[in-house]
């Protein structure tokens, strides 16, 4: 129990595909304008990135070592193609906003790092602990990034008005401003690891 | 030679299997998709003629491209079995893409218009969809061609977008003045 915990952890934080592995970044930027519609992009990729390292760790020894990429692609993109007929139907407006981004997701490098160097090799249930903590791990920073930047930007969350429109930055909202936060997350976020491996180390 | 044929068979079976689990789940959202469409369609057409009580869709094939302007879809206003307008849904390029229907009436001025669709930047082209920009087409009267500058406000920062729906909006009054003609025959 203890390994899978480990393998969730990694890529949460030690390994967040975002902060620290530095893949997947072009969606992460484009998308987080609003809070809904990073939370819609990083649960949809979460989906994606399960549903996918489960299916290819199980057939890893069904799947011949010269077609690998082509078999991972069709199966990322049938997953992906159902996220988004499903969104259309259930979820049009998040549909719109994400627009071109759910589809992108077939060739997200999260997933297709993940699947080739992780579920390629390892069980189902190591796949699906190391799927949800890539996920929740790329989760958690777009859903942050967005919050930041549609609040200052825009001014609201969730519906509310925070600050009064004359107030609000619209270079949060372009695409300087997702740099710029998220460069800041990185910052930060680094700031963190370094002051706790610091903190553990004066302890031994 | 063995191993491709081999290789390239297995390949063709998974391909097979995303293909009719991608075909079942089309088979169950595609309905609900087409009437999330409808609405949101019927629902615009609602917004920019509110006068209208009923619409009629007319065969796009008659109305041709302008200026790279697509025309989607002509729909004739209509209250009390009278023609009082036609609804264009018309769409082309912008900074990016948009698709905006634009309602025109009998005594040549515009209703409003509304956006189906406009993919440009959030912060700048997106801007077209506010107040600010979007209610200066209420009731304006369409003698005159739209241009920058003389009878369109545009929006600063954003000239390529608001160009981009200039055009539109021309070709869209055009083939609505056609229209118009056109279903009082």
């Amino acid at each position: 129990m203890k390994k899978y915990w480990q393998l969730f952890k990694n890529g949460l934080v030690k390994e967040n595909p975002l902060l620290f592995l530095m893949i997947g970044l072009c969606s992460s930027l484009a998308v987080t304008t609003s809070f809904e519609n990073g939370l819609g992009m990083g649960l949809a990729l979460t989906f994606v990135l399960l549903m996918s390292e489960v299916l290819i760790s199980l057939l890893r020894k069904l799947i011949p070592d010269s077609i690998r990429i082509p078999v991972f692609i069709i199966i990322i993109a049938t997953f992906v193609t159902i996220v988004e007929l499903l969104m259309k139907a259930y979820m049009p407006d998040l549909a719109k906003a994400l627009g071109v981004f759910i589809p992108l997701i077939v060739v997200n490098c999260i997933i297709m790092g993940r699947v080739e160097s992780f579920a390629s090799k390892r069980t189902v249930a190591e796949s699906a602990a190391d799927a949800l903590g890539m996920g929740f791990g790329y989760l958690w920073v777009l859903t942050g990034i967005s919050i930041v930047r549609e609040l200052f930007g825009n001014g609201t969350f969730i519906g509310m008005t925070l600050i009064p429109e004359q107030y609000t930055i619209g270079f949060f909202t372009g695409a300087p401003g997702g740099f710029f936060v998220f460069a800041i997350f990185i910052a930060v976020t680094r700031l963190i690891r370094v002051a706790y491996e610091k903190n553990k180390g004066e302890q031994k | 030679m063995k191993q491709m044929i081999k290789l390239g068979l297995i390949l063709a079976l998974y391909t097979s299997i995303a293909c009719v689990t991608l075909a079942f789940v089309n088979d169950l959202t595609k309905d609900t998709i087409a009437s999330a469409k409808d609405k949101e369609l019927n629902e615009g057409l609602k917004i920019v003629f509110a006068q209208a009580d009923s619409f009629e869709q007319l065969d796009s094939s008659l109305f041709p491209s302008i200026n790279d302007v697509t025309i989607d879809a002509v729909y004739l206003a209509k209250a009390d079995e009278a023609i009082i307008g036609s609804v264009i849904k018309a769409s082309g390029a912008t900074y990016n893409d948009a698709t905006i229907l634009v309602g025109i009436t009998t005594e040549s001025t515009m209703t409003s218009i509304e956006f189906l669709e406009l993919t440009d930047t959030p912060g700048y082209g997106q801007q077209a969809k506010e107040p600010a920009f979007k209610d200066q087409f209420i009731d304006k009267a369409i003698d005159e061609t739209l241009a920058l500058g003389t009878n369109v406000d545009a929006i600063s920062g954003s000239t390529i977008t608001s160009r981009g729906i200039v055009k539109i909006l021309n070709a869209a009054i055009e083939s609505g003045k056609k229209a118009i003609t056109e279903g009082a025959q």
